[in-house]
């Protein structure tokens, strides 16, 4: 009786929408174990949007959120850096942080270099994206056309323009309906749905010395233009109501930029999850390579505590317990991501060797952001611009000259936040990563 | 009697949904995640979602959908026209079932008679036979249902209306409130804190955190109005910025700060800057003259300054403006009474407290203190062969030299007459005796002359003593400097002498 009405000390754990959905049920499930290894503890689960998280995070760093503040949070590695010079995230304790025979050196990155330094840990890894293009055997070999055609930027629009042409004659494979997926769960255009376009034509976000934006530099123009023009020629259409935002396991798609492993459950070809026929007829390829070369982004999501928490002790038990390589990759291969360490990527692929060797030549592409403490802002600029040229695209009045002026008013906006670092005190951001 | 049960039921659901509607956090997801997790359990939904109504573009576009619990942002956007059958959700304000199979319903919400947004319903998949509770379109009798239906989605339309107009209400107030607390505080820094950096700096921070600002800061016109200079300002979450080493020419087409300050008569008070509203200049007018510029931003955070903030720092800015004149008022006159009239240097009442001040700070901070006091060789020869006015020349020469020789942090002061004393905090004995000789040393390169065109040698002694070697508190480091200038005087004319307990030695 009396432990049933112990108090129990509340964490409140706050994550994005990692499996869409599902989220909730597959969290849960981890959670029901850490409380049973902490029977004191009792763990709220909130999933928030993407679109909310940013804008979450600053009223709480603001000290203007109403509700029950996170203890732990799961933090894009674009945001790390703006989160910890603001203050919002504690540092990773020096000992005890790491779970047992855990190895920083089998990450895919080291974690410490989410933040502009490079030298404190604010987080702990949880899971990865490295963007590849998933793409349907069967529709490319009814086509004629060689997965040979993916591996740079004309090969890649002449089979868009192939698959359109052939979808619009409705061929058959009647549960395909555009080309291209639009990538990733987060809405609009992000930074990293950019970034291998901009970097394949030569360009970069900001000037090495990452004190000047550099997004009106022709090369990075010329990654936008490639990018948007994939939209505007409906290549990669918008969703709409005939046409939801999809994934291309699904089968609405014949490809997809993806930073995803398949779902584990997908993988099982009796799967009701997703088309059950893609299962066997999908290719993955490196992104194709541009003017410049071939790049891809390597992203993800991490672990961190929040500086509000006043449970700290226990949160960082939380990530240490969520963080084992095991419960990595158990949290992978149920979100479809990719669990950061080496090690623990290894038994994903087990069934699938083609597959892994193409996710692990793309690390050899894989490009990272800019290492600026400004990084989660400038973020929130290419979004919004994103959203201002997807408008145009809706309104059908998107031209080149349209989508050159939103990047300059996205390079006048990056070129102010860049100029905080000048007042702030904190000292200049030098080096590239 | 099964339609008489379901009726009940309704009621039951629609009394449970109302008290979670109320425990319902304030925040519009986690409202919605309770409100409609609650709906889609009871009532068997698959999605459920959450537009918002743009009257512009007519169009409502997805905010949020919920499906298995999980609350997601949406990415839909739906054209209302004669094609789209939403018509009457629009003109006649009422629920909408549009598809029964599967079923699908629209749900307007309002503000008053004002169309904010709508929620839609959607099953999908049929429900399993006999499953008559709590569910929509429960009954054999179609008539029946559609009767029954509309009333019922009436009520989850008030239900959620009065929850929204709610979550507005309690955060117009919570602004408002915020809003007050920033105005009591900006008053209480006024009247409290006299001078000026010390007052804006009070201030900048009560607007960051009142008014949620990423960041405020504060620039005055100059002296002549040649420049716009930096003050304080303060940064999101606790950090106070200091400007002090900003300054920009007050002249057109130098940065956009300078261009607003310089534009205001003509645009009623506040710039805001093109880029995406996230930065506003707030020029400071006090008896109708720009004085400077309060600059507000939320470049970091990115989240748009709307209007209810712009005009209350409007207000604030008035305000401060005048508060800025009184400020500067105040230390125009303590600097009269602080200072010298010829030397322009502190006098020995300020000296003594602020020595009392840094003794504090050292011993808080367990660094030394050096005072070195001096005085002008043979002052008095020299006033009685040119006279007092040359006399006068050579200590606004040697008031020059000091303050030109020490560092930001030091304190030269009139002892009295032709006597000077300087406060080195922060400093080790070597340190000083190397400004002392350093000051020595630009006083030999004195340029003034006799009316008859002969160089005037200026040479003066010092002697100094180090706190809290040498005292233990300010009268005894004093005496301790006299005494060693003394000694100086009597065996050592022209140099440094620090003070020893045991002896008098010369550097």
């Amino acid at each position: 009786m009396l432990g049933n009405n112990r108090h129990k000390t509340e964490l409140n754990l706050w994550v994005m929408p990692n499996a869409g959905y599902t989220t909730k049920s597959i969290l849960q499930a981890l959670i029901q174990e850490f409380e049973g290894e902490h029977p004191d503890t009792s763990v709220r689960l909130t999933v928030y949007p993407w679109s909310l998280g940013w804008s979450r995070l600053m009223e709480v760093v603001k000290g203007r959120y109403l509700g029950a503040l996170p203890d732990v949070l799961q933090v894009g590695t674009t945001w790390v850096a703006t989160l910890a010079h603001l203050g919002a995230l504690e540092r990773v304790p020096e000992s005890n942080w790491l779970s047992d025979n855990e190895d920083l050196s089998t990450y895919i990155w080291d974690p410490g270099e989410n933040n502009e330094t490079g030298q404190e840990l604010f987080c702990l890894p949880w899971f990865i994206d490295v963007r590849v293009l998933y793409y349907r055997l069967d529709l490319l070999d009814m086509l004629g056309l060689a997965p040979t055609a993916l591996q740079d930027w004309s090969g890649f629009t002449q089979v868009c323009g192939e698959v359109k042409k052939f979808l619009s004659r409705s061929g058959p494979v009647p549960t395909i309906l555009a080309p291209i997926a639009l990538p990733g769960q987060k809405p609009g255009v992000q930074m990293h749905d950019l970034a291998p376009w901009i970097w394949a034509a030569g360009g970069d976000f900001c000037t090495p010395d990452l004190r000047q934006a550099s997004l009106l530099d022709q090369p990075c123009v010329q990654g936008c233009e490639f990018y948007f023009d994939l939209i505007h020629h409906g290549f990669m259409p918008l969703s709409s109501p005939t046409l939801p935002q999809g994934h291309f396991f699904t089968g609405h798609y014949a490809m997809q930029f993806s930073g995803n492993w398949p779902l584990q459950d997908f993988l099982n070809p009796s799967s009701t999850y997703c088309a059950r026929d893609v299962a066997q007829k999908f290719g993955v390829a490196l992104l194709p390579a541009g003017p410049q070369g071939r790049f891809t982004f390597l992203g993800g999501s991490n672990l961190a505590v929040a500086s509000v928490s006043q449970n700290k002790a226990l949160a960082w038990e939380l990530i240490r317990f969520l963080g084992t390589p095991a419960r990595q990759l158990q949290h992978a291969r149920l979100v479809g991501g990719l669990p950061p360490s080496v090690a623990s990527m290894e038994p994903l692929f087990e069934k699938h060797p083609a597959a892994k060797s193409v996710f692990w030549a793309s690390f050899a592409h894989a490009r990272r952001l800019p290492r600026l403490i400004e990084l989660g802002s400038i973020e929130q600029i290419i979004l919004k611009m994103g959203a201002r040229v997807l408008d145009l695209i809706r309104d059908r009045s998107y031209t080149h000259k349209r989508l050159y002026e939103e990047i300059k008013i996205a390079n006048e906006e990056m070129n102010a936040v860049l100029s905080l670092h000048r007042y702030s005190g904190h000292g200049l951001v030098t080096g590239v990563p | 009697m099964t339609a008489l049960r379901a009726l009940l039921t309704y009621e039951d659901v629609l009394r449970s949904l109302q008290k979670q509607m109320a425990s319902a956090p304030i925040d519009l997801p986690e409202m919605l995640e309770a409100g409609l997790g609650y709906l889609a359990s009871r009532f068997r939904l698959g999605h459920v979602s959450f537009f918002m109504w743009n009257p512009h573009n007519e169009t409502f576009t997805m905010k949020f959908a919920l499906y298995s619990g999980t609350l997601m942002e949406g990415d839909e956007e739906i054209h209302v026209d004669s094609q789209s059958g939403l018509d009457p959700l629009i003109k006649e304000g009422r629920p909408l079932v549009i598809s029964k199979k599967p079923w699908v319903a629209y749900v307007p919400l309002h503000a008053g008679d004002r169309l904010i947004g709508a929620l839609r319903l959607e099953r999908a998949r049929s429900l399993p036979k006999g499953k008559v509770l709590a569910s929509l379109t429960p009954y054999s009798n179609k008539r029946d249902n559609q009767r029954r239906e509309l009333p019922l989605l009436e009520e989850i339309a008030d239900i959620f209306s009065a929850k929204l107009a709610q979550l507005e209400r309690e955060e117009r107030n919570l602004t408002k409130a915020r809003y007050l607390q920033a105005n009591s505080e900006v008053a209480t820094a006024i009247f409290e804190r006299p001078r000026l950096r010390d007052m804006l700096e009070c201030v900048s921070k009560s607007i960051v955190q009142n008014l949620g600002f990423d960041r405020v800061r504060f620039y005055l016109v100059g002296p002549g109005k040649k420049e716009l200079k930096g003050v304080v300002g303060f940064q999101m979450p606790g950090r106070p910025l200091d400007l002090d080493r900003e300054s920009y020419p007050f002249e057109l087409g130098v940065n956009t700060l300078v261009d607003a300050v310089l534009s205001q008569p003509n645009n009623g008070g506040v710039h805001v800057r093109a880029i995406d509203r996230h930065i506003l200049y707030v020029p400071m007018v006090a008896n109708r003259q720009v004085i400077g510029c309060l600059a507000a931003d939320n470049l970091l955070s990115q989240q748009i300054i709307d209007n209810e903030q712009r005009e209350a720092l409007k207000t604030l800015a008035g305000v401060i403006g005048m508060a800025v004149v009184n400020a500067r008022l105040f230390e125009d006159i303590e600097q009269q009474a602080i200072t010298d009239g010829l030397t322009k240097l502190y006098v020995f009442r300020y000296f003594q407290q602020r020595l009392r001040e840094e003794i504090d700070r050292a011993d808080r901070y367990s660094y030394g203190i050096s005072l070195v006091m001096m005085d002008v060789d043979n002052f008095k020869n020299l006033n009685d062969a040119y006279g007092h006015l040359l006399g006068d020349k050579v200590l606004e020469f040697l008031a020059h030299t000091l303050r030109s020789n020490i560092r930001r942090i030091d304190l030269a002061a009139r002892y009295g007459g032709d006597e000077f004393v300087l406060v080195l905090p922060e400093i080790t004995q070597q340190e000083a005796w190397l400004m002392g000789a350093r000051l020595l040393n630009a006083l030999k390169q004195c340029s003034l002359k006799t009316p008859s065109g002969e160089p005037i040698p200026i040479a003066v002694t010092m002697g100094a003593a180090m706190y809290p070697a040498d005292a233990k508190n300010a009268r005894d480091l004093i005496e301790a400097a006299d005494r060693a200038l003394y000694w100086a005087k009597k065996n050592n004319r022209g140099d440094i002498c620090f003070f020893k307990k045991t002896e008098l030695t010369a550097s």
